[in-house]
């Protein structure tokens, strides 16, 4: 069988080339093809269920408030007003799982 | 035999740590550990790992909304010290008032109590400070 040698300086030269390659598609197109491997590769990595990860910390985060047992639900969504002021998205989760909250319980 | 999950936490908790510095790592990843971090109102820790996510590509939207989380983590946890704050100011004022009256020179307990109270206090307001110094770098990071 043939020995295989390793060049250092071959290395180097496709470590440079592939820098070069990024860097020139970057600049021409702007697309961040090195970014855009990493996240697929990531992605791919059981990172699948973020959306449920993020769903379980935004109902720990609204079970998580400082509200007593008798608050009303208009009052909650006061609360959630003061808390959320400049956070659209946050607020829209919030509302959407009180609102789910309230669903369920008049079925 | 090991499963697919314990090699992979293996892996992670090996080169994980050395290289979620280098930002490098994708966006999942960070914003999975945020909200690790989250759970247990480590809110330094959520801050400093928001700050390494460099490359948002496909998940801009999702580390946003981990940034609000954070947001609004700060907001309960510094009304929770608020309420605590003023709290102790009241019970400290009242020691104050009671400690003048004469029959009270004598107890030497009450004015320990206080100094508890005081350094009680000094820590809550440093906690409240920090979680406003971190509320407004995470406003920061959102206008830009």
């Amino acid at each position: 069988m043939k020995e295989q040698k390793l060049s250092l300086p071959g290395a180097l030269f496709g470590a440079l080339a592939g820098l070069g390659a990024d860097i020139a598609i970057r600049e021409l197109t702007g697309f961040e093809v090195v970014s855009g491997i990493l996240e697929i590769i990531g992605a791919g990595f059981g990172l699948l269920r973020i959306d449920r990860r993020i769903y379980d910390s935004t109902v720990r985060l609204l079970k998580g408030m400082d509200v007593q047992p008798d608050d009303d639900y208009q009052h909650i969504l006061r609360r959630i007003d003061e808390l959320t002021f400049d956070l659209p998205e946050l607020r829209e989760s919030f509302l959407n799982l009180m609102q789910a909250g309230v669903r369920a319980k008049h079925a | 035999m090991l499963g697919l999950g314990t090699l992979f936490r293996i892996v992670k908790g090996l080169l994980g740590r050395p290289l979620e510095d280098t930002g490098l790592l994708p966006t999942r990843y960070y914003v999975r550990e945020i909200l690790e971090a989250l759970d247990h109102d480590n809110i330094g820790e959520a801050v400093r790992l928001l700050k390494k996510a460099k490359g948002p590509l496909i998940d801009r939207s999702r580390l946003d909304l981990t940034r609000q989380q954070i947001i609004f983590r700060c907001r309960v946890l510094r009304e929770r010290h608020a309420k605590r704050i003023r709290y102790l100011e009241g019970i400290i004022k009242a020691h104050k008032k009671n400690s003048k009256l004469p029959w009270r020179w004598l107890h030497k307990d009450p004015a320990e109590r206080v100094g508890y109270y005081e350094n009680t206090l000094d820590l809550e307001q440093q906690a409240q400070h920090l979680l406003k110094q971190y509320e407004m770098e995470l406003k920061d990071m959102l206008t830009r």
